[in-house]
């Protein structure tokens, strides 16, 4: 079945096709937003919800672009949203703290996501690198996130994002240049270095 | 010859940059794919399971209120005329004639 019958199945509502869109997807969204939102919770609920909006609004997909492309797209569109919502609360429980309330808030300057992807002698390593990782700003996080994480060429990652190649590999540069300086930052601070000896066994 | 900085290990970096090469990409609960099914199904269904005489009674209450409304407005709602100010810009011209 190629791609063009295979969407006019899911437009046609038909269970096995949105099967197959589930075997063919299902792990690659999990693992993008499981990437974005770094919670496992919170990606599967993402999951969820890009799933349920592409079997409502199939319909109206007009082709222009990949299937895949188009659910990258809303499966990024779905986790920068939860993450605005997010951080609008945690604003407000600042807020909320300067006015003496208390916040159970975790302050996230320790690693505290562990990708079950990473390869074992990586795992603390990559911890530490999530954590740099989510100081980025969104759009160097979603392309970094696309082509480390979801191996995807830079013309993909310009369909996703919706921006031209030059933008991607100028995201990518700058992604790397701040991770870099996160990384350093992260190193110099003794109380982090002792952790981070702890955790490697050095 | 120049000492080594502790503070900056360009090779720790590096070497923490690269933890993320050749990981593999992280499954998804099988379960999850059942949660997404039940939870359109159960979206569709409540769609489904008005019955027609239901959804046409709402209709028609709908359409009823705005008529009720509509008739209303044109019974009831004319358009102000004159200056909802007069009365006190009378008084107020009035008490100026008195001091002037």
């Amino acid at each position: 079945m190629n791609e063009n019958e295979f969407i006019r199945s899911l437009k046609e509502g038909r269970r096995e096709a949105f099967n197959q869109l589930w075997a063919d997807l299902g792990n690659k969204v999990f693992n993008t937003a499981l990437s974005m939102l770094q919670h496992t919770e919170d990606a599967e609920d993402i999951t969820q919800e890009v799933f349920t909006e592409v079997f409502h609004s199939v319909k109206n997909f007009k082709g222009e672009s990949k299937l895949s492309t188009w659910v990258y797209r809303i499966t990024i569109t779905k986790c920068l949203d939860f993450q605005r919502k997010k951080n609008r609360k945690k604003r407000f429980g600042f807020m909320q703290n300067l006015f003496g309330e208390e916040s159970n808030e975790p302050l996230r300057d320790i690693p505290h996501f562990y990708h079950p992807g990473v390869q074992l002698e990586n795992k603390e390593r990559a911890a530490i690198l999530w954590l740099a990782i989510d100081r980025l700003p969104e759009r160097q996080r979603t392309a970094f996130i696309l082509s480390k994480t979801e191996d995807l060429s830079y013309t993909e990652i310009a369909g996703v994002m919706d921006i031209s190649l030059a933008s991607v590999e100028s995201l990518l540069v700058r992604a790397k240049q701040n991770l870099q300086g996160h990384l350093r930052e992260y190193y110099k601070k003794p109380k982090n270095q002792a952790q981070v000896l702890k955790q490697i066994n050095i | 010859m120049e000492a080594k900085n502790p503070d900056h290990d360009s090779s720790r970096e590096e070497k923490t940059l690269k933890s993320l090469d050749n990981m593999q990409r992280a499954h998804a609960n099988p379960l999850l794919y059942d949660r997404i099914m039940k939870s359109i199904e159960s979206a569709e269904a409540k769609i489904v399971s008005m019955p027609p005489f239901q959804r046409w009674s709402i209709a028609a209450g709908l359409a009823l209120l705005i008529l009720l409304n509509a008739y209303s407005l044109r019974q009831h709602g004319h358009p102000h005329k004159g200056n909802a100010y007069d009365p006190f810009a009378k008084e107020y011209f009035s008490y100026l004639e008195n001091q002037f």
